[in-house]
């Protein structure tokens, strides 16, 4: 009863944060900001908060992280809106919804598609948001125990699952890892003073830019990608009425089973490390196909193909703030930049701020809840205007987003060096995607760099030098272990991918002799 | 497209790792490194360094034999050399001329990267830009730089 208590005087507390006008005020512009850019097609989740998060460092830290959250819902919502209506995944995101929203586009149901993920998301977002009231106290105060060692082996743990569980390339994936911690030394060690890396940069004694780094990676690229694109709107905003918006009696029969579904996938999938709301999408998709009675029907306007991964997908988003928050451990790149910011504003996010700042953790969960209510209050009326965002012609978006993001990126630290930054990041993001290395897993590197370091020569500091002795506490050996059923896990499925690979080879080369004799 | 039965984008992705390594290894021992106990700056970078090179190494050696070789795509020039050179100019400008002009500038540069643009097309767009850079940021946000600004 105890705890109940505690709960209810938290969300009290939470309510009179996130109810203040402010608050409202910043999440409506967070939200509305964020499904603007999120809908423009080629924009992903991680540039629209890369490009938008200057913005919130004008705001006190509250108000500042609570419109970040609503940038960052409404950027996962819009990328949906290119998905169903132009066949243009606008996030990796929502790219699932590609295969059976744009379909349902061509069959005149567009306007049902955007209504049904506008409903999917709220359901998702809703419970995910009970998920993470739920388990961030109890989470947290168990990890008030934590030390140095157990940081060091969650964050190893961490980096590890987020290397090998969403790539097939594991070297590659711990390689850019390993790049992104070793950036994120860049600057001055707090134990002994000595610059590492700097260069004598004086720019780079508190670290390399963050925001010019994300936004390099991620943001250059795509708009070098896209330019010159033409955008075709294949659905005038004139056409979507909301009559025609409005599901039938069967599509909610048909979409509710799923978006339960989809919801308890995605906040499985969310909390994990490395593993978020893109393969939560995926899953969704494929457990919905399994299921139904007539799998042929996917691919070809499936309404089940859409109300399960969107909710799969926002339920993700919800629940991978429990490791970000209670811990100050983010599970995938937007994660950690959300937690940069965080750390900008001075608030190191771990179990301190969810047992000693109730007011800005509990806030933070109830403008959550805010910020979907104003998406959906929203997005329903507004769906007109973001058709007609999509057909912006590029020739005016792609300056414009080059200079927001050279703009924005300035303002941080007002420092010619960081734009230089940005640009070498987007030329080596360009490189990256020529060499197929994986960009997330480099900002999350750099991200947990300093504190991994931090941690681990703590830790070693208390096991007196001895490694063995570090994994020894009951915590840390049990991390260790899953640490190692991932790679394990890895090493398996790389084998016995390596293995049909070579039995394909082996049989197209059997037929191909085969057809030689024939001739 | 393989080399020595390695796949070229892997043989890339791979020699980059080791030489990011065996660089990051090098400069990491310049630094004190400290024991076991105490370890000292240089000792987690040098640990990462070598961790580098032996994932570069399993970059070649093992994802570069299997399967497919996944092409080496060469990204378009004329986008990238655009908006590369836009981005450059405005951190040459921004605190020498103003947002006004570094705006202006940065945005016709990256309009090129569009073929089909023309001479009047680029200057309406960087103009408007450059105008409303200067009502969002510099009068709405109070962007801590300066307007307009003549160097000489």
């Amino acid at each position: 009863m105890a705890f109940l208590d505690s709960l209810g005087s938290n969300i009290a507390v939470g309510f009179a944060t996130a109810f203040s006008l402010s608050a409202l005020f910043y999440c409506f512009v967070g939200v509305t900001l964020g499904t603007f850019i999120g809908v423009l097609p080629g924009v992903g989740v991680l540039s629209t908060i890369a490009m938008l998060m200057p913005l919130t460092f004008y705001l006190d830290p509250t108000m500042a992280i609570i419109m970040l959250a609503g940038i960052y819902y409404g950027a996962a919502y819009g990328g949906s809106t290119a998905s169903i209506l132009l066949n243009l995944p606008g996030t990796a995101q929502t790219a699932v919804t590609c295969i059976d929203g744009y379909p349902m586009t061509k069959q005149g149901r567009g306007g049902i598609a955007l209504f049904m993920t506008t409903i999917a998301s709220f359901v998702g977002s809703v419970i995910g948001i009970v998920i993470l009231a739920g388990f961030s106290l109890p989470l947290a105060e168990f990890a008030l125990t934590f030390r140095a060692p157990e940081y060091f082996a969650l964050m190893l743990t961490g980096l590890i699952g987020a290397a090998l569980m969403s790539s097939d390339a594991p070297f590659k994936s711990m390689a850019m890892v390993a790049l992104g911690v070793l950036l994120g030394l860049v600057g001055t060690d707090v134990n002994s003073g000595v610059a590492r890396f700097s260069f004598g940069v004086a720019e780079f004694y508190d670290g390399l830019p963050l925001v010019a780094i994300a936004l390099g990676l991620f943001g250059l690229p795509e708009v070098m990608r896209n330019a010159g694109m033409v955008s075709a709107a294949v659905l005038s905003a004139k056409d979507v009425t909301l009559r025609s918006m409005l599901p039938t009696a069967e599509d909610w029969k048909r979409s509710y089973g799923a978006m339960l579904r989809g919801t308890w996938v995605g906040s499985f999938f969310g909390a994990l490390p490395g593993t978020g709301g893109t393969i939560a999408s995926f899953v969704s998709y494929g457990m919905e196909k399994r299921i139904h009675k007539h799998p042929e029907q996917f691919g070809k306007g499936a309404i089940e193909g859409i109300a399960g991964p969107e909710a799969a997908n926002n339920a993700a988003v919800q629940t991978a703030f429990i490791p970000t928050l209670t811990l100050g451990i983010p599970g995938d790149a937007v994660m950690a930049l959300i937690l940069a910011v965080l750390m900008i504003h001075g608030i190191l996010p771990g179990p301190d701020l969810v047992t000693g700042r109730p007011d800005m953790f509990w806030g933070l969960i109830i403008s959550f809840l805010i910020g979907n209510i104003m998406l959906l209050v929203v997005n329903i009326p507004l769906i007109r205007i973001w058709i007609a965002v999509l057909s912006i012609p590029y020739s005016i978006l792609c300056p414009a987003i080059v200079i927001f993001m050279c703009i924005g990126v300035y303002s941080v630290n007002y420092a010619v060096v960081d734009i230089l930054v940005l640009l070498v990041a987007g030329l080596f993001g360009v490189l990256m995607i020529m060499l197929q290395l994986p960009a997330p897993q480099l900002v999350l590197g750099l991200v947990l760099g300093p504190m991994l370091d931090e941690h681990f020569r703590r830790g070693m500091q208390l096991a007196r030098g001895d490694i063995v002795v570090l994994f020894e506490r009951p915590i840390t050996a049990a991390l260790l272990a899953i640490s190692l059923i991932v790679v394990g896990w890895s090493v398996f499925r790389f084998v016995s991918n390596m293995r049909a690979m070579r039995a394909q080879r082996r049989d197209e080369a059997v037929l191909l002799s085969g057809a030689r004799d024939q001739d | 497209m393989r080399v020595l039965g390695i796949n070229i984008v892997e043989l890339v992705a791979g020699l980059l790792a080791i030489a990011i390594g065996v660089f990051a290894a090098i400069t990491a021992s310049s630094y004190p490194l400290g024991t076991v106990h105490s370890m000292g700056p240089g000792y987690v970078p040098l640990a990462l360094g070598i961790i580098l090179i032996v994932l570069g190494a399993g970059i070649v050696a093992i994802e570069g034999r299997r399967g497919t070789a996944p092409k080496l795509e060469i990204p378009a020039a004329r986008p990238l050399l655009t908006i590369a050179a836009s981005v450059l100019i405005f951190a040459l400008t921004i605190e020498r001329f103003g947002l006004l002009v570094a705006v202006f500038l940065a945005a016709f540069v990256a309009t090129l990267s569009d073929r089909d643009t023309s001479l009047g097309k680029s200057s309406v767009i960087s103009a408007s830009l450059s105008v409303l850079a200067l009502v969002v940021f510099y009068y709405g946000l109070g962007l801590q730089v300066r307007a307009l600004s003549w160097p000489f």
